[in-house]
């Protein structure tokens, strides 16, 4: 349907501009032959004057020949009997001796006799009638009366010899390019149009001529003259005639068409040009406006496939966002279901031990591990998958923060330790001690490409070592070529850092190399065939190594090692070194929170809202110093209720919480009529730290979010920000207690059970006053609140079921019960699972 | 790009049509020559031996010798003339010839609805463009009749009977009375009016009165009414006609008469019609031209009579004399006409009202 319409379009403008084309023509040519036209019949008219104007010249001269006569005639009239006199006055009369005088009877009384016969105008003028005559061969006759009283006594006549008159009347017009000649009603040929000795061939007896006479005849009738055009042997001439008024004579001529046109037939040409002008403008017109059209669809196009495209990306960033969770839930819920089934398992053992039925627990524990390990596995590669499609979306972002070097080596060097060990194979690290520790990048992707191929190390080894290697490469600025003996990068400086793992495992054919990194694929699928991989891994790296302006490269002999190197720039923070990593890594713990920036704000009220008490008790402590006037609520309605009555600087609520939810709550405090909290800050509390989770809080309306369990660092800061500025009074303040593992095992207070973590209370509830009082009321709460969760669990009530239990988790992990917190987080992971 | 579309297709239609509003013929097409055709209306019928006969016998002899398309309508009269003439120009008769000046107003109105159209008028003096008039000069006949006249009367006493005194009859019997004098000094002419035309008993009245009067033995007369001559003849009087030969009704008293022979001028005329080539003026057709002349001479005129006609006739044709070439003298003997003047044609036509010596007018 769509492809119809546009093909439509497409010719519709083409199609215009041509008809539009064709009209123009059209137009032009109607307009040429009318231009032509009526220049024509503007030439007919001016003819018609013409031969009109030469009609009325002879006619003029006629009559003044006749005026001349009377002259004469009247002398005679006067002169009566006085023969001498008169003779003599028609002597000084007759210059040329042309006249002659008559008596009443035809005999002569001055100069010849002619008969009547010969001239009827001397008949006519003896009735009384003057009048002309033309005698072939012989001449022109005028004749005039001559009166005595009222009769007539003589005739006076005139006679031009015939080869006088083309000299005596002889006419031309158009300038003496058009011939005339004078005749009478029977078409004899008084005067000719040129002289008698002239050898010019006239056109009057030729056929076409002969017609086009007749024809002004006729048109004579009705009009004084009358001209035609009409085509001859010389050429198209125009003919014309008119009648000489007051005498039977007529005059008639033809004159070139041409002459007649004189500069007349530009006037056609320019309407022509005109119109061609106009239609090569046309057509040119025509030919932009297509183009302009073609371009305007083609831009329509293209902004449709944007659209689309965009559309498309949209939806695929959408799929990213949800996908990471979606995967992950089920996945975890996976986990979380396999440790409920190792706790059902060991409960049977309790019960089968008595009986003796260690052999089934045995067995489901192997399979709940196998599921665990598969899980974890599972985990590992949509991990990957998801990492993959983001950085095939371009959606990859790196998160730059400071880090200590010290800290992500002691990690990866623990969890690869660990594997190496499980495999029975060597496992070694070397650390520069001069590399500076305190960098700025993204640490979650360097230790992600570090994993990533001590993994591929491990993986591929059978037997033997794998060493790791962490040292300055060429490049890091302020240093020279040499490695060693150059100088450390410095504090805004660039370390180049160069990560190395050696292994002895089976290696990389020379011709394999270059696929090694290509997506999807797995060099040498006979070796490691038993491998498990999605091949992802070195691709992922390298994208990232890209990212973050780094490279990897290889090295490898086939069945006997590879080297992999890593060479990754990160910008120097802090001036110390990484020294032994182990230990200056225990020594950041100490470090840490040696200061930092506090307030107070005694001035500034605030609202928690949590439906777990003891997660209120926390804060509360944690805000202590701040002396902060602060209520709780421990639910959604109850917070409302509050919320009427007392206008709060800022609102701290839980997320997950039974009946209401923190959004819910939300948006009924916003929509509260003349709400005197309606513009107050509220911050969500929530555990729930997804992709897109700060835009999602957002959007519902928070103006902002801390992650659960609430550390007193980041939740002091979110009060300083949001908090009114006049009611903090900012401070630096110094925290004590070191955060050290050792440290803290001395120190340990008494009442804290061994089971529990106490630098992660530590950590979470400040003092240990603090520790203790939120101890004693979690213990207290213990029981009732695993009764309710049971009982949840049997009712199979998913909802509430997630929701007591990602209270316990928070809860857990706040005193430190960290193995609790994370049973408890795959509970919960579980239960949402189930819940939906 | 659709309003530019349709202004120009305006444009088209306005300029296209519009211009061919004008339309003139430019380029000499070879018509086809109209057919001749020929409508004469007569006032009298076309065998009163008249007349209106002589227009008929002239026109049907040219025709017939030529191979013209003519119709005949008689019994015109002037009144008559436009609802006579319209629907013979419907049918599309070009050329209308008449017999009577009083034809000749009508054709104005008639020219705007039927242009193209010739018209020849008998007897009228008028012209216009497409209008000619045209008479004989029968008063030369009339002079020629005079003399036989002369010569015949042995009692020296004529009769003439006229219709109406205007300037026409009056110079014919002028010239009638030159005539006789010329050969007989003392006779005299005895004029009496019928005042009518055609009307017989008012004719036959008059003649019998004339008749009875004077001791007349030659008659002639200007009326179209034959009854003057029925009753002189009755009486034994010697005759001379007008318009038509009619020697064949009176066998013993007829001597001669002025007729018409209209064919050579007709003939004329329509040529010029169809070369397009029609004047405008009054005809005044002479003896010489053909168009009068006197009949021949029966058995019953004085002898010798024949000669001095043709020495007059002569005179006449030649040019040498004209019937009112000077010197004539009036009845009441002043001289109109000196020895060696004419009398111009506008006299002639308009002027004569007066009468030469020799007449009596009763």
């Amino acid at each position: 349907m769509t492809k119809k319409v546009t093909d439509n379009r497409r010719f519709r403008l083409p199609v215009t501009i041509a008809v539009m084309v064709a009209l123009l023509a059209l137009l032009g040519v109607t307009l040429y032959v009318q231009v032509n036209y009526l220049l024509n019949v503007y030439m007919v008219e001016q003819g018609k004057k013409q031969v009109e104007t030469l009609a009325e010249i002879t006619g003029r001269q006629f009559e003044g020949e006749l005026g001349a006569l009377f002259v004469v005639a009247s002398e005679l009239g006067r002169i009566e009997g006085m023969r001498t006199e008169a003779l003599r006055a028609i002597q000084d009369a007759d210059a040329d001796g042309r006249i002659g005088v008559l008596r009443i009877g035809g005999s002569p009384f001055y100069g010849e006799v002619y008969s009547m016969d010969d001239y009827p105008c001397l008949e006519s003028a003896t009735h009384g009638e003057s009048d002309i005559s033309y005698l072939e061969g012989k001449g022109l006759m005028f004749a005039v009366p001559a009166f005595r009283g009222n009769n007539i006594a003589y005739v006076v006549y005139r006679l031009y010899p015939e080869e006088m008159l083309f000299e005596r009347f002889g006419v031309t017009g158009y300038g003496g390019e058009g011939r005339v000649r004078i005749i009478d009603t029977n078409d004899r040929v008084i005067v000719e149009s040129v002289a008698a000795d002239s050898d010019e061939t006239l056109l009057y007896d030729e056929e076409s001529v002969t017609g086009g006479f007749e024809e002004l005849n006729r048109m004579l009738y009705s009009s004084g003259s009358a001209a035609v055009f009409t085509q001859t042997s010389a050429g198209e001439m125009m003919l014309y005639a008119a009648e000489i008024d007051d005498s039977p004579f007529y005059l008639a001529g033809y004159v070139p068409k041409t002459v007649v046109m004189e500069g007349v037939q530009y006037i056609s040409m320019l309407v022509i040009l005109v119109f061609v002008i106009l239609a090569v403008m046309v057509f040119f017109g025509g030919g932009l406006l297509m183009n302009l059209d073609r371009r305007t669809r083609e831009s329509e196009k293209l902004r449709e496939e944007a659209r689309v495209a965009e559309h498309a990306n949209a939806a695929k960033s959408e799929f990213l966002a949800n996908m990471s969770h979606e995967i992950r839930t089920p996945i975890n819920a996976v986990l979380g279901m396999n440790e409920m089934i190792l706790r059902e398992a060991s409960k049977n053992k309790a019960a089968g031990d008595a009986q003796g039925d260690n052999k089934s627990f045995r067995r489901i524990t192997t399979f709940a591990y196998n599921v665990d390990s598969a899980g974890k596995n599972l985990l590992a590669i949509v991990n990957d998958i998801l990492d993959f499609s983001k950085i095939e979306a371009g959606k990859m972002e790196l998160v730059e923060t400071a880090y200590k070097l010290s800290s992500v080596l002691n990690d990866v060097s623990n969890m690869i330790a660990f594997r190496a060990r499980s495999k029975d194979l060597k496992f070694t690290v070397e650390a520069d001690e001069t590399l500076p520790d305190e960098l700025f990048g993204d640490e979650v992707r360097v230790r992600q490409v570090i994993t990533n191929v001590l993994n591929n190390a491990v993986k591929y080894t059978r037997e033997g070592s794998v060493k790791l290697t962490v040292g300055r490469g060429e490049g890091s600025s302020g240093t020279s070529q040499q490695k060693t003996d150059a100088a450390v990068p410095g504090p805004g400086e660039t370390l180049q850092l160069l990560v190395s793992v050696s292994d002895t495992g089976i290696g990389i054919k020379e011709e394999d190399l270059a696929k090694l990194f290509t997506k999807f694929e797995r060099v040498d699928t006979i070796q490691t065939k038993t491998i498990e991989g999605t091949g992802l891994g070195l691709a992922i790296t390298r994208s990232l190594l890209e990212m973050m302006g780094g490279e990897i490269s290889v090295e490898s002999v086939y069945t006997v090692g590879s080297t992999f190197t890593v060479r990754i720039p990160q910008r120097v923070m802090g001036s110390g070194c990484l020294g032994n990593f182990r230990e200056s890594f225990e020594r950041t713990l100490q470090d840490l929170k040696t200061y930092h920036e506090s307030f107070r704000a005694p001035e500034a009220r605030i609202l928690v809202v949590d439906d777990t008490e003891m997660n209120l008790t926390v804060i509360e402590g944690l805000l202590q110093q701040t002396e902060l006037q602060l209520d709780t609520a421990t639910g959604g309605e109850q917070a409302l209720t509050m919320t009427k009555d007392t206008a709060y600087d800022l609102i701290l609520m839980d997320q997950r919480m039974p009946h209401m939810s923190g959004t819910q709550t939300l948006q009924h405090l916003r929509a509260q009529e003349e709400g005197i909290n309606k513009e107050t800050p509220v911050i969500c509390l929530t555990a729930d730290v997804v992709q897109g989770a700060r835009e999602r809080y957002l959007s519902d309306g928070f103006d902002d979010y801390l992650t659960k369990p609430v550390e007193g660092a980041a939740l002091e800061a979110m009060l300083m920000k949001y908090l009114p500025a006049e009611k903090c009074i900012r401070e630096t303040v110094p925290v004590d207690g070191r955060k050290d593992e050792t440290a803290a095992e001395e120190e340990r207070p008494a009442f804290l059970p061994e089971e529990l973590d106490y630098a992660a209370a530590k950590q979470y509830l400040g003092t240990d006053a603090m520790i203790e009082k939120t101890l004693r009321q979690f213990a207290e709460s213990a029981a009732e609140k695993a009764a309710e969760i049971e009982t949840l669990f049997a009712q199979e009530d998913w909802e509430n079921y997630t929701i007591k239990v990602h209270a316990l988790k928070g809860s857990a992990r706040l005193i430190g019960a960290t193995v609790l917190s994370v049973l408890a987080a795959h509970l919960e992971e579980a239960g949402v699972y189930l819940s939906k | 790009m659709k309003k530019a579309f349709l202004i120009l297709l305006f444009l088209f239609l306005a300029i296209g049509g519009g211009s061919f509003w004008i339309r003139q013929r430019l380029k000499a097409d070879t018509e086809e020559q109209r057919e001749t055709r020929i409508a004469v209306i007569l006032s009298g019928s076309r065998d009163d031996r008249s007349y209106s006969q002589a227009y008929y016998d002239g026109m049907l002899a040219y025709a017939e010798s030529a191979g013209k398309d003519v119709v005949f309508y008689d019994c015109v009269s002037p009144e008559d003339f436009e609802k006579t003439v319209r629907p013979v120009l419907e049918e599309g008769y070009w050329i209308i010839i008449g017999d009577h000046y009083g034809y000749e107003p009508y054709i104005e109105g008639l020219t705007e609805t039927y242009p193209d159209v010739y018209y020849l008028i008998g007897s009228g003096t008028g012209y216009s463009a497409n209008h000619a008039s045209f008479l004989g000069r029968v008063y030369q006949a009339r002079y020629l009749s005079g003399i036989v006249a002369g010569k015949r009367t042995a009692t020296g006493e004529i009769g003439y009977i006229i219709a109406m005194p205007i300037p026409e009859t009056i110079r014919q019997v002028n010239a009638f009375t030159l005539g006789v004098r010329k050969v007989n000094p003392e006779a005299k002419v005895y004029v009496r009016f019928t005042n009518d035309w055609n009307d017989d008993e008012l004719a036959a009245e008059a003649t019998n009165a004339l008749l009875d009067a004077h001791n007349i033995d030659v008659l002639s007369l200007h009326t179209n009414s034959l009854a003057p001559l029925y009753e002189a003849d009755a009486r034994g009087v010697y005759l001379i006609g007008n318009n038509y030969d009619n020697r064949d009704l009176f066998p013993k008293t007829y001597l001669t008469a002025c007729v018409f022979q209209w064919e050579s001028f007709f003939a004329e005329r329509i040529s010029e019609c169809e070369r397009h080539k029609f004047t405008a003026k009054h005809y005044w057709e002479s003896l010489k031209a053909g168009s009068v002349t006197l009949a021949p001479l029966t058995g019953n005129v004085y002898f010798a009579t024949g000669d001095e006609v043709e020495a007059e006739r002569r005179r006449i044709l030649n040019g040498e004399f004209d019937v009112f070439y000077g010197p004539v003298t009036d009845i009441y003997g002043t001289v109109r006409v000196r020895e060696g003047e004419n009398l111009p044609d506008e006299e002639l036509l308009y002027n004569m009202h007066w009468y030469v010596d020799g007449v009596v007018v009763e």
